[in-house]
């Protein structure tokens, strides 16, 4: 790529950059830098450190040591105004935008113009946020209630708004995540008029493909350091696979399943609204079902369907369990014909945060187990215990409400509920998110035993290591459908991470064509 | 590894105490003793009586207003239900067995009407309890109104001696007293609908994926409480000897005033009926007191909604500090 005006000049750098959360180091001694007029991506894998950097460098988090330089001036953030002010903005993954205020509005929230009464200059905010939209050669309403607008709108609305303070280096934080390709060209023509206008732009996302495509250098973050910087056009994507996953896990996860049984589950054609597009699935007594894919493909609405969770919306397709047909309506089916839940927002969805231990063990068994509508305590007690018991879990008492327990002991609960309740299959969701490492070992190995006794498990993970560590069986889950399947042996990591950031070719022309 | 029950059973007791309602045990029990010194009058069996006498509507309908607060709403409509219920027995009721069956019957019916339209409303149609509740209490009210313009009507005097007198020596609103708690406490603890309004008002998202029917339990507790508050109405018949279309209106914000000072959380989730039920008597010996004293029934009303934001405020200072 030829570079813009201002030739090789280094826009912004970072130096020997720490930080750490509590006992977790989430950066350990990071340089990053970039220069003017280039579009720089940065990979790596979840919690490599990805976004703590770019927080730091937009003022949002402080580090704990190293420097940072503008224009070869050094700063120091104590917060993101003062960033703003030096040039630098950060787009979300999620968005900052109001969505009942117009476009012109939004672009211009929290420094709208004023004229000499100290009103809105409805005029003068207009005519800039057209200037802005004209620049990038946007095609939106500026009158358009953002409420309206489609995702990919929403996202041009957010990068105008981040270009309104005149930025020089522009962070964009998986800003295609939500794109289908059409739009994700529009906005790589949008970044590509960015950097001819001498800005920076960082580019973070998991599709290498992308990646490639878009930028002129790429950092490699891993376990919170950088593990390289590659020219775009001067590495391979092999390579690159090789800097982003670094070392293999496998020993961390227990031995795979010998006896696989008969087929319990089988769905067929689910659909569900337009994330789950028509999924073929089959599951089997002992084994250890995972999905891999990127965030965002319809891996959690998929099992949140299976569950019967969200009844607003009605899942379509054939889903039969033992050859009967299951109904999926409400949880209460499901869970009465033998399914359980394990939810990603564990606080949100897995537990009553209030109530004890006990009653949160007992709580999906309790119809199974009432004497006409009496619960008997003695036995709630005794089964919340003997739970207790096999989870290691750490309490003082039974009584303890669970909001006070830590996050890898929460987990625990709501994984004692299922055991608890006889379950055959178990769905999870982010089995170990937010969990210790210690506790994720403990997790992995209830996973395996379960399995081990005949249960099946579907899991869904954003930590593609333990998705291959864990399943007999992966199924890749693209835009709503499974697009391959492995068996656990005869796939490697980095093919699967290939697939999955490889925006599959095929795939996308099928449908297209399809849909004529 | 697992750590459970290492500490010994006196540990184990002072943990439950602690968690227990028994703030609001003291404070009562202090304001008795106090006037019982302090006041002469107070300790008279004439004056015990009245207290009595007194706290057994409030306590009916402070009984089901625990089901909805527990279960995460609140019920405004308790007022109007209590008046109604009065003005239905006051222009049903004649002196014949009958005409009692049906007007208990209607009473009851009545007050499950109401419990289920709050239920429906908040549960189908998802509109704020506060809104369906005031909405359910001005029907109610109005449909007093029609029945009895004005106070008066007739209860039949077996009625009033059936529902107000004594059993040997003990009073029956002391045997209702006793009998809606009881009940609703054995629910509420000790079945499964019970363990469900809890967890609905924990956490709904969680309770629906357990597998709970949540639309089901929160009718159910509007329904409880339209029960509960019927028999309330039914027994303050009793005690006015009359139908009043106003009767019922301190009734919403005694009951709310009583379950938070018996340690229920606005909200959800949490509290217990044997707190609220002390959590009822100070709110009436409270009353009472101030009655002794002479001092206007319209500081009473002021001084009852201090005691709420009290009462909300050491609730939710407590509820942070466990978070912490």
């Amino acid at each position: 790529m030829t570079s813009g005006p201002q030739g090789d000049r280094i826009a912004l750098e970072m130096r020997s950059v720490k930080k750490a959360f509590g006992n977790m180091l989430a950066l350990e001694d990071v340089s990053f830098s970039c220069r003017y007029g280039e579009v720089q991506g940065l990979v790596g894998e979840n919690g490599a450190g990805k976004s703590t950097l770019m927080k730091i460098l937009a003022g949002e988090l402080q580090p704990d040591e190293g420097m940072i330089f503008i224009k070869g001036e050094r700063v120091e953030f104590k917060n993101p105004r003062q960033a703003r002010e030096k040039g630098i903005s950060l787009i979300h993954q999620e968005f900052s935008l109001v969505p009942y205020l117009t476009v012109a509005e939004n672009i211009f929230l929290g420094s709208e113009p004023r004229n000499r009464l100290g009103l809105i200059d409805s005029r003068s905010l207009h005519r800039r946020s057209r200037e802005i939209l004209d620049q990038l050669q946007i095609d939106l309403e500026l009158e358009a209630v953002v409420a309206s607008l489609s995702l990919a709108q929403k996202q041009l609305v957010e990068i105008a708004k981040s270009l309104q303070t005149d930025p020089q280096i522009l962070i964009m934080d998986e800003p295609t995540a939500a794109l289908e390709r059409p739009e994700i060209e529009n906005l790589f023509a949008l970044i590509s008029r960015i950097k001819a206008q001498g800005r920076t732009v960082v580019f973070i996302s998991h599709r290498l493909e992308e990646v490639f495509e878009i930028t002129d250098h790429i950092s490699v973050l891993r376990n919170g350091q950088v593990i390289g910087t590659f020219a775009s056009s001067g590495v391979t994507k092999d390579e690159l696979i090789e800097a982003i996953i670094g070392r293999k896990l496998g020993q961390f996860f227990p031995p795979k399943s010998k006896a696989i049984g008969r087929e319990l589950l089988r769905l067929k054609g689910l659909i569900r609204d337009s994330s789950v597009r028509g999924v073929d699935l089959s599951l089997r007594g002992g084994e250890i079902l995972g999905l891999a894919g990127l965030e965002g493909q319809g891996q959690h609405v998929l099992l949140r369907a299976l569950f019967g969770a969200d009844l607003s919306v009605k899942a379509d397709g054939e889903v039969t369990l033992n050859d009967q047909p299951l109904d999926l309506s409400h949880p209460r089916c499901t869970i009465m014909s033998g399914l359980g839940y394990v939810p990603g927002d564990r606080q949100a969805e897995g537990l009553i945060l209030n109530l004890s231990v006990a009653d949160n063990i007992s709580l999906p068994g309790l119809a199974k187990r009432t004497n006409c509508g009496l619960i008997c305590r003695a036995d709630e007690a005794g089964l919340a215990q003997s739970e207790v018991k096999t989870l290691a879990i750490k309490v003082s008492s039974l009584d303890t409400p669970v909001k006070t327990l830590s996050g890898g002991n929460q987990q625990k609960v709501v994984l004692a509920k299922w055991l608890a309740s006889d379950t055959d299959i178990f769905i999870l969701d982010e089995p170990t998110r937010g969990v210790d490492i210690g506790t994720r070992a403990e997790i992995y190995g209830l996973m395996r035993e379960l399995a081990n006794q005949g249960k099946a498990i579907v899991m869904s993970s954003r930590d593609l290591d333990e998705v291959i560590g864990m399943s007999d069986r992966v199924a890749v889950v693209y835009r709503g459908k499974i697009i391959r399947e492995y068996e656990a042996d005869s796939c490697s990591k980095e093919h699967i991470l290939d697939i999955i950031t490889r925006v599959p070719e095929e795939e996308i022309r099928g449908r297209d064509l399809g849909c004529d | 590894m697992a750590v459970i029950n290492q500490h010994g059973p006196v540990r184990n007791l002072t943990a439950k105490i602690g968690k227990g309602p028994w703030v609001i045990y003291a404070i009562l029990i202090a304001v008795i003793l106090f006037n019982l010194v302090g006041n002469p009058y107070f300790g008279t069996a004439y004056n015990i009586s009245n207290v009595i006498q007194q706290s057994a509507a409030l306590m009916l309908v402070s009984v089901g207003q625990t089901f909805v607060i527990i279960g995460g709403g609140f019920d405004f409509s308790v007022g109007g239900v209590v008046s109604l219920a009065t003005c239905i027995v006051a222009t049903q009721m004649k002196n014949d067995p009958l005409s009692m069956v049906w007007a208990i019957a209607l009473v009851i019916f009545m007050g499950l009407l109401a419990g289920s339209i709050n239920g429906l409303g908040v549960a189908l149609f998802r509109i704020n309890p506060f809104i369906m509740t005031i909405g359910t209490m001005s029907i109610a009210q109005g449909v007093s109104y029609i029945l009895r313009e004005y106070p008066g009507g007739h209860v039949p005097s077996s009625y009033i001696k059936a529902l107000t007198g004594n059993i040997g020596f003990v009073p029956v609103p002391i045997i209702l007293i006793l009998c809606a708690v009881l009940a609703g406490a054995l629910t509420l603890r000790s079945t499964r609908l019970g363990r469900y309004i809890y967890a609905v008002g924990g956490n709904e998202e969680s309770a629906k994926a357990s597998g709970i029917n949540v639309k089901g339990i929160k009718i159910f507790s509007f329904m409880a409480c339209g029960f509960f508050t019927a028999l309330g109405g039914m027994f303050m018949a009793a005690r006015i000897a009359s139908g009043d279309p106003r009767v019922g209106e301190s009734f919403p914000l005694d009951s709310i005033t009583a379950v938070v000072l018996g340690g229920v959380i606005i909200g959800g989730g949490r509290g217990s009926l044997i707190g609220v039920a002390a959590g009822v008597l100070l709110i009436v010996i409270l009353s009472n007191l101030l009655a002794l004293f002479n001092v206007s029934p319209y500081y009473h009303y002021i001084i009852k909604g201090l005691l709420l934001g009290l009462a909300v405020a050491i609730t939710f200072r407590k509820e942070e500090r466990a978070f912490r």
